[in-house]
């Protein structure tokens, strides 16, 4: 799912039918700031006009209010997530999966994940979600430092998504390895590399799982393509999908979470009094620090909101300023475990909707319980920086933490 | 009270059931397919948490 920073230099010429004073502009994969906060630059959308065009990565509207997003994202027919990419994933490369199907095929798809993500059978693995985070924090502990995103917010992920899957933990090694360079590494080959990479292995682990079925996600996708269900490029399509949508995206929460308490000795400490805020926190951190950029393209003309789109326009949705929107919020961009209600699209809306919410869900509060019983204090290893991004998701790429021995 | 929950808006966040378990029961595939019903009086409270905690804004309360 992540996708690094254009090499474009070209800036495109706005089409004539975007107003000159919407013109902004905005690099996503480079906003202002970022490296220090990578909401910062994007909070700044909200001084100016709610729909915005800019010429970068081949030009593309931005939807900066929540109710504009949320619009778009229940109208699919006109807002297509085929293509999704920004830039677009290059002509004849094969479509994500599900991720830029739309309805009605969708459901198609989505149904094989489903029975598989639901809460019931979450809420039978807890134990061992708990079990292995323990483990994750039990191994870093004594060591009084980390750096927190290649050391725990990518392996703890990563393990997790290989026992969800039935795969051996031995692969673990290199699977964060790919996770982490196709997040995380500047250099467009590297990248590419990486994400080849894990296409290889998660074609090889359908074609054994096509042979020797077991009882996990992969087989029942292996399983549908046995029965003609699914063809072989969207299988290995669909792999990718939930392996980087599963793993980049709790990576990147875990890492901006951990950002914002090493500074915030009053918020650990209400988590440490009250272990049961944790649920709530994380709704807040949801809220508060959404992180991602999804693409959309319009199938036709449109006047939407009195601003005229034309069909095959790419619209950028930073879903993560429906959260910071103070016409859902007061005072969005402040941390507060105790709001009447936490309501964000942190996890999507409408037929997109993360399948992965009910996993992700418990993993973040079970690491914030564990962490903070274990860890209380912590903060950002003096004479060091975190280094933050923003792109097709937004992250901190570096947080060297220290605590107490 | 009369809660009104739209199936056809529901996407399975089932976070109406993560603020208010005792009113909103899910299916196994985690979506609400309660329809139409009226909590007892003292779970009015929690019938309006969870409608507020629908992203997809298909939970209605209707105060009779």
């Amino acid at each position: 799912m992540s996708y690094g920073p254009t090499e474009t230099a070209e800036v495109m010429q706005p089409p004539a039918h975007v107003p000159r004073e919407l013109v902004i502009d905005f690099d996503f994969y480079d906003v202002p700031d970022a490296a220090t906060d990578p909401h910062l630059g994007w909070k700044k959308l909200h001084e100016g006009p709610p729909i915005v065009f800019t010429p970068r990565n081949g030009g593309h509207w931005i939807l900066t209010r929540g109710a504009h997003q949320f619009a778009a994202m229940q109208d699919y027919s006109i807002f297509s997530s085929n293509p999704f990419n920004i830039p677009a994933r290059p002509r004849g490369t094969p479509r994500t999966v599900p991720l830029e199907v739309d309805p009605p095929d969708l459901q198609h798809y989505r149904s094989l994940a489903i029975p598989m993500l639901s809460p019931k059978v979450i809420a039978a693995l807890e134990p061992h979600l708990r079990a292995s985070v323990i483990d994750h924090i039990e191994a870093l502990k004594p060591a009084g430092g980390c750096e927190f995103v290649s050391e725990f917010a990518v392996p703890m992920p990563v393990d997790l998504f290989l026992r969800f899957v039935e795969l051996p933990l031995e692969d673990r090694g290199r699977m964060r390895e790919w996770v982490h360079t196709v997040s995380c590494d500047p250099s467009p080959e590297a990248r590419a590399a990486a994400h080849a990479a894990t296409h290889k292995y998660l074609s090889d682990v359908l074609e054994e799982r096509r042979k020797n079925p077991g009882a996990d996600l992969f087989s029942r996708i292996a399983a549908a393509e046995n029965d003609g269900l699914i063809d072989a490029r969207d299988a290995a399509s669909m792999g990718l999908n939930i392996l980087f949508g599963g793993i980049e995206t709790t990576t990147s929460l875990l890492s901006i979470m951990m950002r914002f308490l090493a500074g915030s000795p009053a918020h650990r400490r209400e988590l440490a009094e009250d272990p049961s805020l944790a649920k709530d926190a994380v709704e807040e951190f949801l809220r508060r620090f959404g992180i991602l950029n999804l693409g959309r393209t319009l199938t036709t003309d449109i006047e939407f909101y009195g601003t005229q789109m034309k069909k095959g326009d790419r619209v950028l949705l930073p879903i993560h300023l429906y959260g910071l929107d103070e016409a859902n919020f007061e005072n969005p961009m402040t941390v507060d475990f105790h709001r009447e209600h936490f309501r964000h699209i942190a996890f999507g809306t409408g037929p997109h909707r993360c399948l992965g919410s009910h996993l992700a869900r418990p993993e973040l509060r079970i690491f914030l319980e564990e962490w903070i019983r274990r860890i209380p204090d912590f903060s950002i290893a003096p004479g060091e920086t975190p280094v933050g991004r923003s792109g097709s998701a937004l992250a901190f790429n570096y947080l060297p933490l220290v605590w107490p021995g | 009270m009369k809660v009104v929950v739209d199936r056809n808006r529901c996407q399975g966040h089932a976070t109406c059931n993560l603020a208010a378990p005792e009113v909103y029961i899910l299916t196994d595939d985690g979506f609400n397919e309660m329809g139409i019903f009226n909590p007892s009086p003292e779970n009015e409270a929690l019938a309006r948490k969870g409608a507020l905690a629908c992203p997809e804004r298909a939970i209605t309360i209707v105060e009779e």
